[in-house]
């Protein structure tokens, strides 16, 4: 392939939009787009939970720790603190 | 004229589980780009600092700064990696040329973690913010092509200009570039987030240093092009940004506003009567009310004078025919300014403030705090982050502190452990991880979810990876580069340096490039320079004079 050939110009992503309810088919409870930000919201709390643990609430202090460790394999979120602060300014 | 754009990241290096050596650790990714098996020139910036005392060395041995075949920049500044973008042409260009180095530099990260150069148990990671929580800040700089006139007007002593049509720009846009931020730094009162990771460390308007009594506004004046025809502006306030939205705007805003400043487009006064009082107000400001206060004694919010600016880049557009991508830019502006004013919340999957807040707040809503209550016990918390392992008298000032602030001591260890989780959560938003399960950074993570808006595609992310920009002389530069490479002596944005084979002799030349808008994709000239061809320009101007732009010069070298 030349080089000339190679150019390429960058363009806008276009989401996909989601397919409209067919008839017959229209939701009775909670809106697609409801039930879509909720189930992108327990996504992004998994997420979280991953990273940092489960609240306390809901699971033992330790299990959350082990969690912990698990994400980042050595460090908890203090030492991972006090390590990377260790870099220097601009 | 185009205002021609890049962008600057220094990425935060730590080398987890091991003593802190960030020159190394940065030393480390360098190596690695050049185990990558892509051509490089070593840089040297600029050009004429060459030494050609350099000719006998080795090529490649223990280099600190290369030029790429993308025809950016990677090297060590202080103890950064730093990755420089090629110049772009438009907005969309720019953000997908941004994120193809942060491609390159996580590619550099797992070749090195998979390589064993590290002690066991040892981790480099690359993280894309702007603090290192301790008080050191370190920049994403934009710089911006300019017609000479405008940057004179704009550096000039107590410019007019500046004060009254850029800054305010500058100041409040950071409501939506802002990458967000937990806490507060440099000695600025208790903050529980902020809209940027920056705002704490400007404490002057106008200078020319980069690292300390950081101004706003940055007086360097290092063109890399002829400075009779185009000057390079240097904006050092803005925040290093993963969101595409968020640098799509940045970018995309910057380079209307300063095609309307050189056209004389922006007539209203809007000096704040306190730049550097603004922009910490602003970042601050989670509500959008606050009124900042002007110069003649109006007091706007930021979102108005963001608004203003809208309005009047609406007509200077409309006049002068501006690009559809210019028109887009202006409908996320619009779109943006219109949901701070109704549901800020709603932008949770487009601005990186908004996505992280986001996130920061389910966690909190999770364990039944709140911001108002972090940041109340922050002072006390912080009292006991003095030594590793906090002694008696540090728990006992530090209880003292809580209780002075009607703050329950039963719930020390709760807030602790928020404090760092908090934290924690903020800078993994950074790390360039962009490998499979856990080894993947929390914002590419919420990409891989479908949690963050996208901008690009992958494949043009990826295409500039390893080629460049079409539109600028980026494209010279990045095929000459892969051309020449093993000929190279030394490239940097103005030109480049090359010992070509001349029978038992080398002939040292020098590209001039110092044309931004020459050598782009349409240019032939890119395709017709071979080796022959230069070496044959290059004989015949053995002795001549200096030689006009982006045609060899040349000097002649014995073996």
């Amino acid at each position: 392939m030349s080089e000339q050939q190679r150019i390429r110009k960058i363009t806008r992503r276009r989401e996909q939009p989601e397919e409209p309810p067919r008839a017959g088919q229209l939701p009775t409870g909670p809106s697609e787009e409801q039930r879509a930000a909720e189930e992108r919201l327990n996504r992004l709390d998994t997420t979280i939970n991953q990273i940092v643990g489960q609240p306390q609430a809901s699971a033992p202090s330790e299990v959350a720790g082990e969690r912990l460790r698990t994400r980042m394999r050595v460090l908890s979120s203090e030492e991972l603190w006090r390590q990377f602060r260790q870099i220097g300014g601009e | 004229m185009a205002t021609l754009m890049g962008i600057e990241t220094e990425y935060g290096v730590a080398l987890l589980g091991a003593p802190p050596d960030p020159f190394f650790a940065s030393q480390l990714v360098i190596q690695a780009y050049q185990q990558l098996g892509l051509p490089w020139a070593t840089a040297v910036s600029p050009l004429a600092s060459f030494d050609f005392d350099r000719l006998g060395d080795p090529p490649g041995a223990l280099e600190t700064s290369l030029m790429l075949t993308n025809g950016a920049r990677l090297y060590i500044d202080h103890a950064h990696p730093e990755y420089c973008t090629p110049e772009c042409g438009s907005p969309l260009a720019l953000v997908a040329a941004d994120k193809a180095g942060e491609r390159i530099l996580a590619a550099c990260q797992a070749r090195i973690n998979g390589s064993g150069v590290l002690p066991a148990g040892c981790q480099l990671r690359l993280y894309k913010n702007n603090s290192d929580h301790k008080g050191n800040s370190y920049g994403c700089h934009e710089n911006y092509l300019v017609p000479p006139g405008l940057y004179e007007a704009l550096v000039a002593p107590g410019s007019a200009l500046l004060a009254r049509g850029l800054l305010p720009f500058l100041v409040t846009r950071q409501i939506f570039c802002g990458a967000g931020k937990v806490g507060s730094e440099n000695g600025t009162p208790a903050a529980g987030f902020q809209l940027t990771q920056r705002a704490d460390f400007f404490e002057t308007i106008t200078g020319h240093q980069t690292t300390y009594n950081r101004p706003i506004f940055n007086l360097r004046d290092e063109p890399h092009a002829d400075p009779r025809q185009a000057r390079r502006l240097h904006v050092i306030c803005g925040d290093a940004t993963m969101a595409e939205l968020s640098t799509f705007l940045k970018v995309g805003t910057a380079q209307i506003v300063l095609a309307m400043l050189a056209a004389g487009a922006i007539p209203d006064n809007l000096a704040f009567a306190d730049p550097v009082a603004a922009l910490r107000l602003v970042s601050r400001d989670l509500s959008f009310a606050g009124l900042l206060a002007l110069a003649d004694g109006r007091h706007m919010t930021a979102r108005e004078l963001q608004l203003r600016y809208l309005e009047l880049a609406h007509g200077y557009l409309s006049r002068s025919g501006g690009s559809d991508e210019q028109w887009e830019v202006l409908q996320e502006w619009e779109q943006v300014l219109g949901a701070l004013a109704g549901d800020p919340a709603g932008l949770g999957r487009r601005l990186d403030w908004a996505i992280k807040r986001q996130v920061l707040e389910r966690y909190l809503e999770a364990r039944g705090l709140t911001w108002e209550l972090v940041q109340t016990w922050e002072p006390a918390i912080a009292r006991t982050l003095v030594a590793e392992e906090p002694t008696t008298a540090d728990l006992a000032a530090a209880r003292e502190l809580a209780t002075g602030a009607g703050l329950p001591w039963g719930d020390y260890e709760l807030q602790r452990e928020a404090y760092f989780a908090l934290r924690r959560l903020d800078l993994e938003y950074h790390d360039l991880r962009q490998g499979e399960g856990e080894e993947r950074g929390l914002y590419y993570e919420l990409e891989r979810q479908g949690l963050v808006e996208r901008l690009l595609y992958d494949d043009d992310i990826e295409h500039l990876r390893t080629t460049p920009p079409a539109e600028t002389r980026a494209w010279a530069r990045g095929h000459w580069i892969a051309r020449f490479h093993e000929y190279l002596l030394a490239a940097d944005w103005g030109g480049m340096i090359l010992a070509l084979p001349h029978g038992k002799a080398r002939l040292v030349c020098r590209l001039n490039m110092l044309d931004p808008l020459r050598g782009s994709a349409e240019d032939p000239a890119v395709e017709a320079l071979t080796l022959a061809a230069l070496q044959q320009q290059a004989v015949a101007l053995a002795g001549a004079e200096p030689a006009p732009s982006r045609t060899p010069e040349h000097r002649s070298e014995q073996p």
